[in-house]
């Protein structure tokens, strides 16, 4: 009988224990790759789109190889780290993997900056009505990384929350569950040459 | 060794009643997010905070879009405040547009915000995913820069911002007319519904099924500090009932991956004026649009 109530207790604890932290966990991870896949794809806009701008600021006669060398370097890295097949389960990224994608991005440093600011050093491009419509939209694509990033982070705060609090922190190392890399912003901007304000990425572009 | 095997009672149900406790914890708490709107509930598709739409204008353009919103589920919304203080144009009216749940919470759900900060002289567009192949940054900004900047640098902004929805709608109805129906691509991946069942769950079993051998083994050992008084009190059977749910429990724990998206546009008006129903509630604004300065 004494077997018996052991069980039972044994059980209750397992219910308890595994259960609530292991849903829980499992929820808030997939939260975190589907914001993780909002990133991905703003980050490939935004490969996408710098050739464009970048041809069409030299039609109009800028001349800054320097920078489009740095930026043309910047995006193969980011383009290697997002087309990099993933090694979890069902082919999505690893921690690791994210991180490496997060550094990719962040090698651009204050080039898109640059190129966001063009304009400025650049009368004659404001008369272009094609560099102006690229400008947009890649300045649109740089406010949707930052907006898939910071939604990003508030999976990520939410699900490492819950996997570093008791009881989830006792199980989660073994039931696999990693912690998860935030995305921290453009490390590399200090050191890039930068046209205008510390905050150009963000500014909206005329 | 009675005093053990009380122990040995207690810790898992102290365990698993924490554990309880924390799940209950776990949610809310956000910082001052790009979710939660700076603005008061709207009172219809035209707000304007700082009285620059004389009265026709405004009615005009509340009916045009409510008409709007009948024919095609397009739901534009326009904000004029005075200034956005100390915060970045784009984060407000991002704040502002999720925070109203501009477009519906349907899986196609487009919408617009139209936002003005007068004595900032900015403007921002901000376009809903799914209306981003309608409304590119690249044609938004275009717009603006023909029919909202001009008249706003004379100060006629009724103007300026009628015309500009305006061009916004025939954009959208030039995109729409002549072609087939909207091939809608679905353009976020946010409901990913793969379910992770997998080696995963099994090892949690194996973790369980260990836990609950060392339990009974634990059990065993103390077989000789035995009294009937421990099992009048703990009644027999009383746990052992939920054991039988524990398996299924477990399985069906593994697709629990709903997402955390439904948080936003709670929406708490409807009860105001006249016909006004408030938005669809979706709020589904990733940063595309455009904006800039006059």
């Amino acid at each position: 009988m004494k077997r018996a109530i052991l069980l039972g207790i044994a059980l209750f604890a397992a219910i308890g224990l595994s259960g609530c932290s292991y849903n829980e966990l499992t929820a808030k991870q997939q939260n975190v790759k589907g914001k993780w896949s909002n990133v991905e794809s703003a980050m490939q806009r935004r490969a996408d789109l710098i050739p464009n701008l970048v041809e069409t600021a030299k039609m109009s006669g800028v001349q800054e190889q320097e920078v489009f060398g740095q930026i043309a370097d910047a995006r193969s890295r980011l383009l290697n780290a997002t087309q990099a097949p993933g090694q979890a389960e069902g082919g999505d990224k690893t921690p690791e993997q994210r991180q490496a994608v997060i550094d990719a991005n962040n090698s651009f440093g204050g080039t898109i900056g640059r190129l966001l600011s063009l304009n400025e050093s650049y009368p004659q491009l404001r008369s272009s009505e094609a560099f102006m419509q690229v400008q947009n939209e890649l300045s649109g694509t740089e406010n949707r990384i930052n907006t898939a990033r910071i939604d990003f982070n508030d999976a990520v705060r939410d699900y490492n929350t819950t996997r570093n609090s008791f009881p989830a922190v006792l199980t989660a190392g073994l039931l696999g569950f990693k912690e998860e890399p935030y995305f921290q912003a453009e490390e590399g901007a200090k050191q890039a040459p930068t046209v205008g304000d510390a905050n150009s990425l963000r500014r909206p572009t005329n | 060794m009675r005093q053990r095997s009380r122990t040995i009672f207690l810790y898992p149900l102290l365990a698993a009643l924490l554990c309880f406790a924390a799940a209950g914890n776990a949610f809310g708490q956000r910082t001052a997010s790009i979710n939660e709107s700076p603005l008061p509930a709207p009172t219809g598709h035209v707000n304007d905070y700082a009285g620059v739409i004389d009265a026709a204008t405004k009615s005009n353009l509340e009916q045009r879009l409510r008409n709007f919103k009948t024919d095609s589920g397009v739901e534009i919304a326009v904000a004029v405040v005075k200034t956005t203080g100390d915060r970045d144009i784009f984060d407000y009216s991002l704040a502002v547009s999720r925070g109203w749940g501009i477009g519906s919470t349907a899986d196609d759900n487009p919408g617009a915000l139209l936002f003005i900060a007068i004595d900032d002289r900015k403007y921002f567009t901000h376009v809903s995913k799914d209306l981003e192949d309608e409304l590119p940054d690249g044609v938004v900004g275009n717009l603006q820069r023909r029919f909202l900047v001009p008249e706003f640098r004379k100060g006629d902004y009724a103007k300026g911002i009628n015309d500009t929805v305006e061009a916004y709608i025939q954009t959208y109805q030039s995109h729409h007319d002549g072609t087939a129906p909207p091939a809608q691509a679905p353009t976020s991946t946010r409901r990913s519904s793969e379910s992770p069942v997998s080696w995963s769950s099994v090892f949690c079993c194996l973790v369980i099924i260990l836990f609950i051998v060392l339990m009974v083994w634990a059990g065993n050992r103390q077989k000789g500090g035995k009294s009937k008084d421990d099992h009048d009190r703990w009644g027999g059977g009383g746990f052992g009932g939920g054991g039988g749910s524990v398996l299924p429990w477990i399985i069906l724990g593994g697709s629990g991956g709903s997402s955390s998206d439904s948080s936003w546009g709670s929406s708490d008006w409807g009860s105001g004026g006249s016909d006004w129903g408030g938005f669809g509630g979706g709020g589904d604004f990733g940063g595309g649009g455009a904006g800039g300065d006059w």
